[in-house]
């Protein structure tokens, strides 16, 4: 049992170790963050306000709002009217409107676009993960080792998961400072979540998916070859987990009542939670997978 | 112990690579020989538990291989050098070390650091540990290799023709290394080098279309060819007449030729005494008799 989790945690190390000298997971993030920085700068610039009014907070005594000054772009706060209040509907009040709609802009940015990268990334990248081993004719030297092969499996697809969250964390804070200086301040706990509870499990099924499919491969030309068989599943996955996403979005509508004021979660709060359920229904079918892989791998040793 | 019955490897599409070995062996080194596709590596390939074996069984120390429980523990006393060895090339070779340690069960890194920094030493790449495997020459990833199979102390050792591709320095030193540590365990080397053998094992078999034809000390197979070795100095042609020429060399007065064989009153023939190669190549010849012999006595199909 301990000789078993040295092993694993050695095999995950060097997993980590080879995967950033092949600067694997270096290209990986950098496509990520490039193109998820493009598909922000593709979006028109917005200056989201109801005339020149960014916030109205109704509920503060005495009421106050902010304003974007016409001339200089700054912000200021000052004692609303009764005037001033009514022009703005009653579900954006007390809300910012700029977080509003920045927060809007990243959540769908990292819950819906994101995923679709990660689909056709992953899916074919972590496929060589067990196959590479083939390649480099290492096999014979595990096989020759006291690993077993829960170990052997376990670890390989626990360090492509390690690599993936890694990447992952990478993307996460270097696109959370661009949007930030680029949308202005966002509400970080639905950032947050949408990495943490739609991103993090949707990756994790489709590589989970791809290390274990192709762990027959004997070649990484192959393992690739597996991974795009399953690429159109992992971009059902994604269709699946979107519409979820948006569906619930769109339910917002409906949600809003006269007496109670728009907030993130009401917008976002039912979708992430909704999403992240599904997802880890999925990721249970990567657990059905692997004892499916392990049962062959040790019929066979 | 290793005790080997009835052992039969019959691989996909046919082909019979181990054709019912029965073998024992015992501790120290233990030298395999035999031409190209004789079974050697599937033969090693069964004994290390990388390889399911056909029919027959197989004990490692009273693990028996079929088990997988046995095969684990059979493993865990194991050092493997296969034929075709492969590295991680984004690796160092302390790195790869370590990463192999950990995996064959030595967890105390203080442990590690000791066995690798003394396995670098015997096999001369401490100045080029910290290298990355990919610039390494084809003897220096053998020598990782080798080094890779002694790690953790095991108590048996396969070789799977260890010394191909080192120069004759390291071959020396390579072979020292393991006469060093065959001392209380059980060594399995592959070689077509024979002198390999002939300096450093006492009991060695040779293998032949996947049966084991002979199987002994290379004294004995020695002593069998003792009469059948000659050396012959002529100007004229080749010598010929079911002779097999073992060298050929030119000297200023003709060519002298060793060869296997009965040489007739044609030739000037003086015998020699045996090396271990002429042992070999005796041994060889004699299977190709037999083979020969098998083949015109068996009656041919008249076709109608
Ligand atoms: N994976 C395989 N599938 C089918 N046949 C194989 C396989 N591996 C080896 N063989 C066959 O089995 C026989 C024995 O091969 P093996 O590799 O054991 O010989 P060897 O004695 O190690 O030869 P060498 O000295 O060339 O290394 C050969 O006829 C070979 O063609
Ligand atoms: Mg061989």
């Amino acid at each position: 049992m301990a000789l078993a989790l040295s092993q694993t945690a050695a095999i995950i190390r060097y997993e980590l170790l080879m995967a950033w000298r092949r600067r694997a997971l270096l290209v990986m993030g950098g496509f990520f963050l490039v193109t998820l920085i493009g598909f922000t700068a593709m979006q028109p610039p917005s200056q989201p306000a109801i005339g020149d009014i960014v916030e109205v907070n109704a509920s503060a005594n005495p009421p106050t709002i902010t304003r974007r000054d016409a001339a200089t772009g700054e912000l200021i706060v000052e004692e609303a009217t009764e005037e001033q209040i009514q022009s703005v509907p009653q579900a954006l009040r007390d809300i910012s409107l700029i977080t509003l709609s920045s927060t809007q802009m990243v959540v769908m940015l990292v819950a819906i676009i994101f995923p679709v990268l990660v689909a056709i990334t992953v899916v074919v990248f972590f496929a060589e993960t067990i196959p590479l081993d083939r390649q480099y004719r290492i096999r014979e030297l595990f096989n020759s080792a006291p690993v077993s092969s829960l170990v052997y499996l376990g670890s390989k697809l626990l360090g492509a998961w390690a690599a993936l969250a890694i990447t992952l964390l990478f993307v996460m804070i270097g696109f959370g400072i661009f949007a930030r200086i680029t949308l202005g301040a966002f509400d970080l706990t639905y950032y947050l979540q949408s990495w943490l509870l739609v991103v993090l499990p949707f990756s994790l099924t489709c590589t989970g998916w791809s290390v274990l499919a192709a762990s027959g491969a004997g070649s990484r030309r192959k393992a690739i070859l597996i991974g795009l068989v399953l690429l159109p599943g992992a971009l059902l996955l994604y269709t699946l987990i979107s519409v979820q996403f948006w569906s619930e979005v769109m339910l917002v509508g409906s949600r809003i009542t006269p007496q109670e004021p728009l907030t993130l979660t009401m917008l976002f709060g039912a979708a992430i939670s909704q999403t992240a359920a599904i997802q880890f229904g999925f990721l249970i079918s990567v657990g059905f997978l692997f004892l499916v892989v392990w049962a062959w791998s040790r019929m066979r040793a | 112990m290793i005790t080997i019955s009835h052992l039969t490897k019959t691989y996909r599409g046919g082909v019979k690579a181990i054709d019912g070995v029965s073998l024992e062996i015992g501790t120290g080194m233990f030298g395999l020989v035999g031409p190209n596709g004789a079974g050697k590596t599937t033969f090693m390939r069964i004994i290390a538990g990388l390889l399911k074996p056909t029919a027959g069984e197989i004990s490692v120390f009273g693990n028996n291989l079929r088990a997988y429980a046995g095969k684990q523990a059979a493993k865990a006393q194991l050092g493997y050098l296969p034929q075709d060895l492969g590295l991680y090339p984004n690796l160092n070779a302390y790195e790869f070390l370590d990463y192999m340690a950990i995996l064959k069960g030595v967890t105390s890194s203080a442990d590690r650091k000791r066995q690798i920094d003394m396995l670098l030493e015997q096999v001369r790449l401490t100045d080029a540990a910290k290298r990355p495997l990919k610039t390494y020459s084809g003897g220096m990833k053998r020598r990782v290799g080798i080094a890779q199979a002694l790690l953790g102390n095991p108590r048996l050792i396969i070789v799977d023709e260890p010394t191909a591709g080192l120069d004759p320095e390291e071959r020396i030193r390579f072979r020292n290394l393991l006469a060093d540590a065959a001392a209380g365990r059980t060594i399995i080397l592959s070689t077509h080098i024979v002198e390999d053998i002939s300096q450093s094992c006492n009991d060695l078999a040779a293998m032949r279309g996947g049966k084991v034809i002979y199987r002994g000390s290379p004294q004995d197979l020695i002593a069998q060819a003792r009469g059948s070795v000659w050396m012959i100095t002529t100007q004229a042609e080749r010598p010929n007449g079911g002779l097999t020429i073992v060298s050929t060399l030119q000297m200023a007065n003709g060519v002298q030729y060793r060869v296997l064989g009965n040489p007739d009153g044609r030739y000037d023939a003086s015998p020699v005494e045996p090396s271990l190669e002429d042992g070999y190549m005796w041994l060889m010849a004699q299977a190709n008799d037999q083979l020969a012999r098998l083949a015109a006595s068996s009656p041919k199909r008249e076709t109608a």
